[in-house]
């Protein structure tokens, strides 16, 4: 195996190389381990998913740290294997984008891991074996995801994720609710593998490559191509099935069947980011086709809209979180679309820092969120209706100011970090609007998203915490031990002041750090100091509007407080409040219709081939047989004489039509 | 010397008595004993035409046939033999089932 030394990196070698392997390999030897013993041997391989995933944080923090102190992006590849003109390489690609969130990625398993060792306690251990073999899996998945330096591996374990956020999902698999859901995740996430795969396979046909290094710096790598332009949409195709953006939202509310703790990893820390992490990751490709950024942008402001409005009356408090994290993903998209487009217009990368700053944010606080609600379910043994709530602020305190950390930083109050990044992304949008109309728009939207972020959240908040105590549960429930409560300190720390890297000098401010071109082969990066960032914020007016909406939305989610209005109690099923109860009914009217249909109506096309014409050819020849042997039986009757007269009569038979029809035979 | 038409006529009719056995007789023995008629049509033929011809070919074939006419004898006595200590009978007509 040769080093191939086309992606004009500085090539990783020795403790280096050694580091971004154990990355990788630590939760997947983990996984296969947990997955060998973790019945008898290991009781379930808690204690084991925590080591690795703790010792993982090492090397990746080894990059991180060399990273914020001005290190060169590196990289290491080897051929692969050759098909024809193909060449397919295995390799590494560790620039600020991937050792950054592979550094946020090991930290989030760390965390949620340990925390679930706790509230996954009551589970045996032959079960708790798969969830733990699968929690390791993924986050091999999801690490190889972000480091691998090519399309095809990148592919590769973009679909371990894919499987193994089914087999979570369908943890409780027992259950029917739990077994569609995984069902549901996996096909419609498939959807957009199929549209990433397409995509892909134009790039290597047009390429001969898959490396992400050599297509950028291919000669053919050009706006000319139309091909390209496809490329980038499928692409797109596939982050919105993973990132569950609009029209392939519909898996990820009916996800949190799953643990409450694979919520906050899969569905909403890491995997669904990666759909995220993939357009970011593709960049080029899009700016090559700045009308790409459009549908990237729209998809996004939409998903936002439409499903924060979902999560004003939802009455679960997971399925709050789950439209919340829907919503969020949104902003990201909307962020790198409208960022794209100020790139390619402005040469400027805000866009596309603000997209990777609310990701790392909106993993924080989420993954915080998703955990503090885990900490309320088993404190309120296994309840998870809001109605059912009230008065836990003071049962469980910790769990009560850790979550209002990461509420308020999702409602984007100054200076936790949602606002840094929820403000960028409105401000990136809104000088969009000046390139392209239909960002203003959906800087409007985006402000609209964020009043109903800010009104769901504290109504979710004040109706689990605030009031009295509605049922038994609420008022018997306790605080959880300090193995959850722990983690939900450090991702409330994280929540608070993760967003404030943008202003502070750390490396440069995050902006040096994570912007577009990520790359300086790309061009040279432009930013600002993060003092003068700081100043442009608090000098900016529409500051102070997004600021002014959130408080709006806190104060709009007041009448909570108390408790849920009377008319409010019943699971709504008409009025306005039905329609966004029941998601617009879209799954009604379009998918059910579209499945009933299209659907239904392929399974029972393929049904009647199957069995007229497959099943009937079979059938077919075997009644001929049956019809004709029967026929032919009689011959075989046993008795001699019957077959020397059968031999007799055929030899003549022979003779004359051999005498007949082959004049030179003379006898 | 007789003209070879003679013999061959001779084994015609010799011929026609073994198939008219072969076809008519229901017992094995006399169905062993049609074939070897049969046989031996044959072999008159060789011989006559060996004869005739001046070559020796047909009576090199002729102890060919000999022969095996003798090991089909033997052969088929000993299934005959097994075959009436099974079903006390030789008659072919009351052992056409195929199996048992």
């Amino acid at each position: 195996m040769a080093e191939t030394h086309a992606t004009g990196l500085e090539q990783l070698a020795g403790v280096d190389l050694a580091a971004a392997i154990l990355i990788v390999a630590l939760p997947l030897v983990a996984s296969l381990g947990i997955f060998l013993w973790g019945k008898t041997k290991w009781r379930g391989g808690g204690a084991v998913a925590v080591a690795a995933t703790g010792a993982a944080i090492v090397p990746a923090l080894w990059f991180f740290v060399r990273m914020l102190q001005g290190g060169a992006p590196t990289g290491w590849s080897i051929e692969w294997f050759t098909v024809g003109e193909y060449t397919f390489t295995v390799g590494f690609l560790l620039d600020n984008l991937s050792v950054w969130l592979t550094t946020l990625v090991t930290v989030l398993v760390f965390l949620i891991t340990l925390f679930s060792t706790h509230y996954m306690h009551e589970e045996p251990n032959e079960k708790l074996r798969r969830y733990y073999a699968a929690k390791m899996l993924f986050a091999t998945g999801m690490l190889g995801t972000v480091l691998m330096d090519n399309y095809l591996l990148m592919f590769i374990f973009w679909e371990i994720m894919g499987l193994c956020s089914y087999l979570l999902i369908g943890y409780w698999y027992h259950k029917d609710s739990a077994a569609t859901a995984a069902k549901k995740a996996f096909l419609t996430t498939r959807l957009g593998d199929i549209l990433l795969m397409v995509g892909i396979i134009i790039l290597l046909v047009t390429f001969k490559t898959l490396s992400y290094r050599e297509i950028w710096h291919h000669p053919e790598f050009t706006a000319d191509n139309p091909a390209l332009f496809w490329a980038a949409l499928l692409i797109f195709g596939g982050a919105v099935g993973k990132s569950a953006q609009f029209p392939l939202d519909i898996w990820l509310p009916d996800a949190m069947e799953g643990p409450t703790t694979v919520s906050a990893l899969i569905h909403a820390a890491t995997m669904v980011k990666a759909g995220v992490f993939l357009v970011a990751r593709s960049f080029p490709l899009f700016v090559l086709n700045p009308d790409t950024f459009l549908v990237v942008g729209i998809i996004g402001g939409v998903t936002a809209l439409y499903t924060a409005s979902m999560a004003l009356v939802a009455l679960d408090i997971k399925r709050v979180l789950a439209f919340s994290t829907l919503s969020q993903l949104g902003y990201m998209f909307l962020a790198l679309g409208a960022g794209g487009i100020v790139y390619v217009q402005a040469q400027n990368g805000i866009g596309f820092t603000a997209a990777m700053l609310h990701l790392m944010n909106h993993a924080f606080f989420k993954a915080l969120l998703f955990l503090g609600s885990a900490s309320v379910i088993l404190g309120m043994h296994h309840h998870q209706d809001l109605r059912e709530m009230g008065g836990l602020r003071h049962k469980m305190p910790k769990t009560y100011w850790t979550m209002m950390v990461g509420t308020l930083a999702i409602a984007g109050i100054i200076p936790f970090s949602g606002f840094w990044s929820k403000d960028e992304v409105l401000a990136t949008a809104f000088k969009a609007g000046s390139y392209a109309g239909v960002f203003t728009l959906l800087w409007v939207m985006g402000l609209l998203t964020a009043l109903m972020t800010a009104f769901y959240m504290f109504r979710m908040m004040y109706l689990a915490f605030h009031g009295e105590a509605r049922t038994k549960h609420a008022e018997h429930a306790h605080e959880s031990p300090g193995v959850m409560t722990g983690p939900l300190v450090v991702l409330a720390v994280f929540a608070a002041v993760a967003g404030l890297w943008l202003v502070t000098p750390m490396a440069g401010g995050f902006e040096a750090v994570i912007t577009y071109p990520y790359s300086e082969d790309l061009g040279h990066p432009h930013h600002e100091e993060p003092f003068a960032l700081l100043v442009k914020i608090l000098t900016e007016p529409k500051t102070y509007l997004s600021l002014g909406v959130a408080v709006a939305g806190i104060a709009l989610a007041n009448k909570y407080r108390k408790g849920l209005p009377a008319k409010e109690a019943e699971e709504p099923t008409s009025g306005f409040r039905g329609l966004l109860y029941n998601r617009y009914h879209v799954t009604r009217a379009v998918y059910e219709p579209l499945g009933n249909v299209v659907g239904v109506g392929l399974a029972k096309l393929s049904d009647l081939f199957d069995r007229k014409a497959i099943d009937g050819a079979v059938n077919g020849v075997a009644r001929v047989t049956w019809w004709k042997g029967g026929w032919l039986r009689r011959w075989q009757d046993g008795r001699v004489t019957t077959y020397v007269a059968t031999l007799v009569v055929g030899l003549t038979l022979l003779f004359a039509l051999m005498t007949a029809l082959v004049p030179s035979i003379r006898w | 010397m007789l003209p070879v038409s003679y013999y061959v006529m001779l084994a015609g009719a010799l011929f026609a008595l073994g198939l008219y056995g072969l076809l008519t007789q229901r017992s094995a023995l006399r169905l062993l004993i049609s074939v070897e008629l049969i046989l031996n049509a044959a072999n008159i033929n060789f011989v006559a035409f060996a004869n005739h011809l001046g070559q020796s070919d047909g009576l090199a074939f002729t102890l060919f046939v000999i022969a095996l006419a003798a090991a089909e004898a033997a052969v088929g006595l000993g299934i005959f033999l097994h075959l009436y200590r099974h079903v006390r009978t030789v008659d072919v007509e009351k052992t056409a089932a195929l199996r048992w």
